[in-house]
């Protein structure tokens, strides 16, 4: 589990890098999984939940261009699907 | 308060242990197989008369040919289903003889035509032995639907109790019914003949013309209404093995009986109906059988002993059905054409939901035809006949290949038998078809075709759980979503404490439906779960279930490769119409994820005091 003060700085700086690729998505969470390899980032745009996941190790070394492309591909991958599900109607 | 209303009922469950067979002799079996059969002369000569008053008197003779025409099938039948016993002496139904000689589509037919009948039993023998009691007590008459039901409930509540076949109980209205019928037949022959009573030539307006309806064709159509006096012949040969020793001869010489009794009654009851012009009343307000009782014993004791032994022969002979059709549905469960738990014994050693489903369908039978024996029998004895003629042309096939003495005449018997059932059920089929047997018609492929389903969905079931071909699953991480309210409370320290000592990832989550300030409920929940980081999303229109599902769906996107579990806490109110007084998401969230492949759902119950 990550400390209240890692979890912070991690909003901090992906909080900003969101903000830039999608105005309307919002972070909510930051979680790093019991392996301790995983960083699961929890967001929401409108009323859509969006969990995100990326290897701790990434987050720490990609520089903030590489991270903002990985969570706009990310951002866009789940947008995607859930647009997918809709459209099958799958969506409860 | 349901499980103590079961055993008032139903009465205290029995071991399995005290399951045991009765053994019959031929006096005691004949009550125990015979009342469905035997019950038949209640309404048989009615329903030829039904047919042959269109036209007005001018056919009433005809009654006679047309009731030893159906003597001689009954002869027939009943030697064909001598031979039947003899090679099937551990019991053999249509479905049993039909499959195994026929192959299992015919088996199928037959078992779809049985359980029709079975259904259809229940309900004409009720109606008509409802028919018994009103014609005795004509104010009853506009109750005679109601009567109907409750004497089905009746009946149900009693094969659910696990009431058998007993012999001695069955005896007092069998008996009672043969003699006072044969007593009845030898009195209005004595009052007719030696007496002279004669009644008037009864007065009937004819619906139409003898040379516009034909008499050839009504004869025919007369015929095919009085052949429901053979159902229930085969009710010995599936029994076979509730005979003493030795159980073959036994069944024969009680088939013979039975027969000849039945014989004897339905041409006694014909005869005497023709000689006192009897008709059926065009209201169906009184029997014939009840008219002719009426003429020969006055409105005696005699008279009441009549009307009440035919009402409660007929209520045994659905009774018969209750024994028969669970039987019948749990071989078909056996075969896995049918619900599997048509095959499950309930807490009385019988087949309860078997039970139950007869009783249901009879119910709803009795119920769309009024409880009228008139309008449910154009869809009888289809089925019998039906079954009947699989049943010989599968005897036939068996003789063929078998190297018993007296193969030969046996093979014969069983042809004839099946040529004669066969054309008969052509001729029933023909003259009843727009009078309500395209029902039944209609019905048999509808319901093969649900055995085959069904099966196909349990051979389906029995290859997805089969592990002959599955690799052990590595140990996966498990990942569990706790769906909480905004403010924490003792349930959800249960549920989180459960959460956690089955999972290191563990997700509660909750919904800002109020707009509250996201850290306020953040630093409430942190007061209490440090360790557990609450993912809280917002719903501006306050929605519950669809966001959490949506929320569900993505964690199980990511961790697609492991298993997600959504642990609901719920509390359990002391009084159970307390739960009206409660919000019930996490029952629209079971009810939602019920269908979602790969997800587990789990309740943590919380149980509140009183």
């Amino acid at each position: 589990m990550l400390s209240l003060e890692r979890r912070n700085q991690i909003l901090q700086r992906i909080a900003p890098l969101l903000r830039s690729v999608d105005p309307d998505a919002h972070l909510h969470e930051a979680l790093l999984d019991s392996t301790r390899t995983q960083l699961v980032l929890f967001l929401q745009k409108g009323e859509w939940p969006i969990v995100i996941g990326m290897r701790y190790l990434d987050f720490v070394s990609l520089k903030d261009a590489e991270l903002l492309e990985r969570l706009a591909s990310g951002l866009q991958a789940r947008l995607d699907a859930a647009q997918r599900r809709l459209d099958a109607g799958e969506d409860v | 308060m349901f499980p103590r209303l079961k055993r008032l009922l139903l009465g205290s469950p029995l071991r399995t242990a005290e399951m045991h067979e009765q053994r019959l002799s031929k006096v005691a079996a004949l009550t125990v197989f015979a009342s469905d059969n035997l019950s038949s002369a209640a309404y048989a000569t009615e329903e030829i008369l039904l047919v042959l008053v269109v036209v007005g008197t001018a056919l009433l003779h005809s009654v006679i040919p047309v009731a030893a025409s159906i003597a001689v099938l009954l002869i027939i039948v009943v030697f064909s289903y001598a031979q039947l016993i003899h090679a099937y002496p551990s019991g053999g139904g249509a479905y049993t003889v039909a499959k195994e000689n026929l192959g299992v589509g015919a088996g199928l037919v037959a078992a779809a035509a049985l359980l029709i009948d079975y259904v259809l039993t229940v309900a004409v023998s009720v109606a008509a032995g409802v028919a018994a009691l009103t014609s005795a007590y004509h104010t009853l008459f506009p109750y005679r639907t109601a009567i109907g039901v409750a004497a089905i409930v009746i009946v149900l509540l009693a094969n659910l109790r696990g009431v058998r076949e007993s012999a001695r109980v069955f005896a007092v209205p069998v008996y009672t019914f043969i003699f006072a019928t044969f007593f009845m037949i030898a009195a209005g022959l004595w009052r007719h003949f030696v007496e002279g009573i004669t009644l008037p030539p009864p007065q009937i307006t004819p619906e139409t013309d003898l040379a516009a309806a034909g008499a050839g064709i009504l004869v025919l159509r007369a015929f095919s209404q009085g052949c429901t006096a053979l159902t229930g012949v085969e009710a010995v040969s599936n029994g076979v093995q509730a005979f003493r020793q030795p159980v073959v001869r036994n069944a024969q010489v009680t088939l013979y009986v039975m027969a000849a009794i039945l014989g004897g009654m339905f041409l006694g009851i014909s005869y005497v109906a023709f000689e006192f012009g009897i008709v059926p009343k065009a209201d169906g307000s009184e029997t014939v059988l009840s008219q002719i009782a009426r003429i020969v014993f006055g409105q005696g004791i005699f008279y009441y002993v009549m009307q009440f032994s035919t009402m409660l022969i007929l209520i045994l002979a659905a009774n018969t059905c209750f024994a028969g059709f669970p039987r019948l549905a749990s071989i078909l469960a056996g075969d896995r054409f049918v619900p599997r738990q048509l095959a499950n014994m309930g807490d009385r050693l019988v087949f309860s939901n078997g039970i139950v489903v007869l009783g249901v369908l009879a119910t709803v039978l009795l119920v769309y035809f009024s409880g009228s024996v008139h309008a449910l029998l154009p869809l009888y004895a289809i089925g019998v006949f039906l079954s009947f003629t699989l049943s010989q042309s599968g005897l036939v096939v068996h003789w063929w290949h078998s190297a018993a003495p007296g193969r030969g005449w046996r093979l014969a018997l069983n042809a004839i038998g099946a040529l004669v059932t066969g054309a008969v059920l052509l001729i029933i089929a023909y003259f009843k078809f727009f009078h309500g047997a395209w029902v039944v018609v209609v019905a048999v492929p509808a319901i093969m075709f649900l055995f085959w389903k069904t099966r196909r969905h349990y051979f389906h079931v029995s290859m997805q759980l089969s592990m002959s071909d599955t690799v052990r699953p590595r140990l996966a991480r498990h990942t569990v979503i706790v769906p909480v309210p905004a403010t924490p409370n003792k349930v959800i320290l249960t549920a989180i404490e459960y959460a956690t000592s089955i999972s290191r990832d563990v997700i509660p989550v909750t919904l800002n439906t109020d707009g509250r300030p996201r850290e306020e409920i953040l630093e409430s929940w942190r007061k209490q779960f440090q360790d557990v980081p609450l993912i809280v999303l917002d719903s501006p229109y306050r929605a519950v279930v669809l966001p959490l599902l949506r929320f569900i769906q993505e964690v199980e996107d990511l961790r697609h490769d492991d298993k997600v579990t959504v642990l609901l806490p719920e509390f359990v109110p002391a009084r159970w119409w307390h739960n009206l007084l409660h919000n019930q998401t996490s029952l629209l969230l079971k009810g939602a994820l019920l269908f979602r492949p790969g997800i587990v759902v789990t309740s943590v119950p919380h149980h509140l005091r009183d």
